[in-house]
C-alpha cells in the first residue's frame, strides 16, 4: 500500500479510528499493529509476508534463545545473520551474483551460460532485514533483553509506517515504547499532522513533479548534448531523491507519533551540509547510525590508526552502495562518496575554505552540493534498465556532457523542462537558503506563540490543499526499491 | 512528570475545536470543497480514468472497432460514423502514445464480437504508432496492467477521485472568466472510447518540435510493420474486413514523420494492400488540427463522417 494512494488513507481512517479503543491492552494493541501492518503490506503481495515472518521468526526465536542459552549466543547471532543476510542475498543479489560469475567466465573464454533467477524483489526487504539484525545483535551485546511476546515482537518489526521505506528503528528504541498506553496529547496530534502534512507535500508536490522530468531525460535512449539541461535534471533529481525519501520518513514519524510512538529523525537538511562528514550525519540517519554502529565500529572503526580507518571507512560505504541497489554503478556512487570522505579527512578542506572571510561557510556548502549532485549521476543509472557496462558508460556520458560548457544548449531546457518542474525546483531551493542562512532562528521570522497558533493551522490547510490539487504524476516511492 | 491527558478531553477539544488538528482538518476540507468545485464542468463526457479504465478491459462487444493512437482517440467518434453505419456497434479503441504491440494487436481481436456477422477493424497508421518507443510506452500497456485495487477504485469512488483530480491555479481562472475559456484547453471522454478535444488559440506548428524530438534515434520499426501486416493477413483470411487510413493532421507534419520517422507511406499502403487490407485515401491538409497533430472536435466529428461513407460504400 502507497502513502499517496486512496486505498492508504481510507485505512489509515479505519486504523486511528479503532486506534483509541484497541490500544489500552497490551496483547491486544500488538495483534492489532501485526494485522493492520500485514494487510499494509499483503496489499502489495501477501506472499512475501510469509518472508517477513520467515526473517522475524529466526530472530526472535534467536533472541530468546541467546537469553536462555548464553554459551550458544555466537552461534546463534551467526545462525541470525545468516539467515537474514542469506534472504536478502537470494532476493536482492543472486542475479546480480550471476551476472558477474558469467562475466568472469566469459573472461576467462568459459561460455557457461548461466541463467538469471529474475526473483520479485520484495518491497522493503532491506529495511525490514537491517530493523530485525539490530535486535539480535543488540541482545547478543547485552544492550536488552528479547521480548517473550511474539505479537510484541512482530509489532516492532513490521509495524506499518516505517515497514518498507524506514527510517530503520532500533529494537531498544521501539520495544519499550510499544509497552506503553496513553492518550495522545493535543500536542503530539498536532506534531504527527505537521510530519504528515509536510511528508505529503515534499512527496506529492515536489518529488512527483520533478519525477516526469528527471525520468525522461534518463529515458531517453540517447541523452541530450547540453550542459545546462544535464545540471538542471541532476539537480532536480537530488531535490526529488531528498523529497520522495525524507517525505516518506516524515509521514511515518507522524503516524508513529499519532500512536503515541517517537521515531529517530531520519534527514536533517543534508544539502546544507558543510562537508561529507556532516553530508552523512544529515542524509538517512538512521541507516548511516546502522552501518556506524554494526560495520564501522566493529570492524575497528577509528581505533587501529588513521589508515585502517580509511580502509573500514571505504569497506563500510562501499557495502551501504550495495544496500542500495545490487548494480556497479550503486557501488560507484558509495566508492566516490567515499573517496570524498577520505579527501576531507586528509586534507581538511571544508575547515579552510570556511575561513575564508564571508563567501568561506557558504563556498563550502556549495562545493559538497555540486559534488553531491555528480555522486547522484551514478546513483540515477544504477535504475536504468541498461546492462551493467551500459549503465556506467551512461553514467560517464552524463557527466562528460555535464562538464562541457562548449555546449550548453539552453535552448533544451526550454523544450523539454517542464515550467511546474522548474518552480517547484525554486521553491524548495528557496527554502534550502532559509535553512542554510538559518533564517528560522532570526528574531523577525520568530512569531509570538499566539499569532503562530493561530497562523500555522491556516498554512498547514494550505499545504493539504496544494497537496491534493497541485499534485505531481509520479507515484511509487523511489526507496521502496530498496 | 507531566500530566498525561484523558481521553474523554480529546472529545471535547474536538466539538470546542480547540484542537488545532480537528481546526485544520475542517479549514482544509472546506478549501478543498471550494477549489474542487471551481473546476471546469464539462457538459457531457466520463471520468478520464474511468475512461482509460473501462477501455483497457473491453473484450468481445463491438463490429467496428478502430485502433490506433492519440490522434485515432481525439479523430473518430463511434457515435457519429454510426450514423452512417446503422445497427453496427462500433468503439474507439485507440489509446495515447499508442505503438501497435503484439499484445494490442491481439487486444484489437478480441474487442470484436466472435458472433458478429461484420466483423470491421479500422488501423489508425501513424508513423508513431509504429516505432519501438510506441510499442513499449504506451497507455495501453498502462491501463490493461493495472491493479485490481486501483480498477476497484476506478470504479467505485469515481466521483471522489474525479473532485481531487489535479488542478491547477490556472485551470481555475480560466473557469472563472468567460473571456478566458475561449482561450482554453478542454477534453470530454466519452463512453464509446471518443475524446473530443479543442484547444484555443489554434497553433498548428505547436507539435512539430516534440515529433522531431520524438523520431530522434526512434523511427519506424521494420519489424513492427511485418508484425502488424502478418496480423492484417490473418485477419482478412479470417473474414474480418479490415481497413487502414493516415490519421489526417497538418502538411508540415506529414512531410516532418516521413523524413524523420522514415516513413514510406507507398511502400506501406502497397504491403497493407497486399495484406488484404483497405487503404482510405484521406487529404491530410483537409482536416483543421488544433496544435499540428490532433484534430479540433468538429473537425473529428466531419473525419468520422467521411471514414463512415467510405466503409459504408465498401460493404454495400
Amino acid at each position: 500500500m502507497l502513502f499517496n494512494s486512496l486505498v492508504f488513507l481510507i485505512f489509515m481512517a479505519v486504523f486511528y479510528s479503532l486506534w483509541p479503543l484497541l490500544r489500552r491492552r497490551n496483547n491486544v494493541r500488538w495483534i492489532y499493529i501485526v494485522i493492520a501492518s500485514f494487510i499494509f503490506y499483503g496489499w502489495w503481495d501477501y506472499r512475501f509476508l510469509f518472508l517477513i515472518m520467515f526473517s522475524g521468526f529466526i530472530d526472535y526465536f534467536a533472541g530468546l534463545g541467546m537469553h536462555h542459552y548464553p554459551r550458544r549466543k555466537k552461534l546463534l547471532l551467526i545462525l541470525s545473520l545468516m539467515g537474514n543476510i542469506g534472504s536478502l542475498a537470494v532476493f536482492k543479489y543472486l542475479d546480480f551474483g550471476i551476472q558477474n560469475l558469467n562475466w568472469l567466465l566469459h573472461l576467462f573464454h568459459l561460455s557457461a551460460d548461466i541463467p538469471q533467477v529474475h526473483l520479485i524483489l520484495p518491497v522493503g526487504i532491506s529495511f525490514y532485514t537491517f530493523q530485525s539484525m539490530s535486535y539480535t545483535i543488540d541482545i547478543y551485546r547485552g544492550e536488552f533483553q528479547p521480548t517473550r511476546n511474539v505479537f510484541h515482537f512482530f509489532a516492532y518489526l513490521a509495524m506499518f509506517p516505517q515497514l518498507v521505506a524506514g527510517p530503520i528503528v532500533r529494537a531498544r528504541e521501539l520495544l519499550p515504547q510499544l509497552e506503553q498506553s496513553h492518550p495522545i496529547s493535543e500536542q503530539q496530534r498536532w506534531e504527527g499532522l505537521k510530519l504528515i502534512v509536510y511528508g505529503y507535500f515534499k512527496k506529492v508536490v515536489v518529488a512527483d513533479t520533478l519525477a516526469p522530468v528527471v525520468n525522461a531525460a534518463f529515458n531517453a535512449s540517447t541523452p541530450e548534448d547540453s550542459c545546462s539541461y544535464w545540471w538542471l535534471i541532476m539537480i532536480m533529481f537530488a531535490y526529488q531523491i531528498y523529497c520522495d525519501f525524507s517525505g516518506y520518513s516524515d509521514i511515518a514519524r507522524g503516524l508513529g507519533k499519532w500512536m503515541g510512538y517517537e521515531y529517530p529523525v531520519n534527514f536533517d537538511h543534508p544539502y546544507i551540509a558543510s562537508s561529507f562528514r556532516e553530508f552523512w550525519q544529515r542524509w538517512h540517519m538512521s541507516l548511516s547510525t546502522w552501518f556506524r554502529d554494526y560495520v564501522y565500529i566493529p570492524l575497528g572503526g577509528s581505533r587501529k590508526g588513521n589508515v585502517h580507518a580509511h580502509l573500514f571507512m571505504w569497506a563500510t560505504m562501499l557495502i551501504s552502495g550495495l544496500w542500495h541497489g545490487a548494480a556497479w554503478a550503486f557501488l560507484a556512487w558509495a566508492a566516490l562518496h567515499a573517496f570524498f570522505l577520505s579527501f576531507e579527512r586528509l586534507t581538511n578542506w571544508p575547515k579552510k575554505i570556511t575561513r575564508l572571510a564571508v563567501v568561506g561557510p557558504h563556498l563550502t556548502t556549495l562545493i559538497v552540493f555540486i559534488l553531491t549532485v555528480v555522486a547522484w549521476v551514478f546513483f540515477r543509472v544504477g535504475s536504468c534498465k541498461l546492462s551493467a557496462t551500459a549503465q556506467m558508460g551512461r553514467a560517464f556520458d552524463i557527466l562528460g556532457k555535464m562538464f562541457n560548457p562548449a555546449h550548453l544548449n539552453p535552448a533544451v531546457v526550454d523544450q523539454l523542462v517542464d515550467n511546474a518542474a522548474i518552480n517547484v525546483l525554486l521553491l524548495i531551493f528557496l527554502r534550502q537558503l532559509y535553512f542554510h542562512f538559518r533564517l528560522e532562528n532570526k528574531p523577525w521570522s520568530i512569531l509570538p506563540a499566539k499569532q503562530r497558533r493561530a497562523l500555522e493551522p491556516v498554512v498547514l490547510a494550505i499545504l493539504i490543499l496544494t497537496c491534493v490539487y497541485m499534485r505531481g504524476p509520479g507515484s511509487a516511492f523511489i526507496y521502496f526499491q530498496f | 512528570m507531566t500530566e498525561r491527558p484523558k481521553e474523554s478531553s480529546f472529545f471535547f477539544r474536538f466539538i470546542l475545536l480547540q484542537d488545532r488538528t480537528t481546526r485544520t482538518l475542517l479549514l482544509s476540507a472546506l478549501l478543498i470543497l471550494g477549489m474542487g468545485s471551481l473546476r471546469p464542468q464539462d457538459v457531457s463526457g466520463i471520468y478520464y480514468k474511468s475512461f482509460w479504465s473501462s477501455k483497457a478491459t473491453w473484450r468481445g462487444c463491438c463490429d467496428v472497432v478502430i485502433a490506433g493512437d492519440s490522434r485515432v482517440v481525439i479523430g473518430l467518434s463511434p457515435q457519429q460514423m454510426g450514423q452512417f453505419l446503422p445497427g453496427l456497434r462500433i468503439l474507439n479503441f485507440g489509446f495515447y502514445a499508442n505503438g501497435y504491440s503484439l499484445a494490442y494487436l491481439e487486444a484489437i481481436e478480441q474487442t470484436l464480437d466472435t458472433l458478429s456477422p461484420c466483423k470491421t477493424i479500422i488501423l489508425g497508421i501513424s508513423p508513431r504508432s509504429l516505432t519501438a518507443r510506441s510499442e513499449k510506452l504506451n497507455f495501453f500497456t498502462v491501463y490493461s496492467q493495472q491493479s485490481n485495487s486501483d480498477k476497484f477504485l476506478v470504479r467505485y469512488f469515481d466521483t471522489l477521485l474525479r473532485f481531487t483530480d489535479p488542478l491547477s491555479l490556472s485551470d481555475v481562472w480560466h473557469n472563472l472568466l468567460p473571456d478566458e475559456k475561449q482561450r482554453y484547453f478542454r477534453q470530454c471522454y466519452f463512453l464509446d472510447g471518443w475524446i473530443a478535444s479543442d484547444k484555443r488559440p489554434l497553433r498548428p506548428d505547436q507539435k512539430l518540435d516534440n515529433y522531431i524530438l520524438e523520431f530522434k534515434d526512434n523511427p519506424v520499426s521494420e519489424e513492427i510493420i511485418t508484425k502488424l501486416l502478418s496480423f492484417v493477413k490473418q485477419w482478412t483470411q479470417a473474414g474480418i474486413y479490415v481497413y487502414a487510413f493516415r490519421p489526417p493532421s497538418s502538411k508540415a507534419m506529414v512531410e516532418l514523420e516521413n523524413k524523420y520517422a522514415k516513413f514510406d507511406q507507398t511502400d506501406f499502403v502497397n504491403s497493407f494492400q497486399a495484406a488484404g487490407g483497405l487503404w482510405i485515401d484521406l487529404d491530410q491538409n483537409g482536416y483543421q488540427s488544433y496544435d499540428g497533430s490532433h484534430l479540433l472536435s468538429t473537425e473529428a466529428l466531419k473525419l468520422s463522417e467521411d471514414i463512415a461513407r467510405f466503409v459504408k460504400r465498401k460493404e454495400e
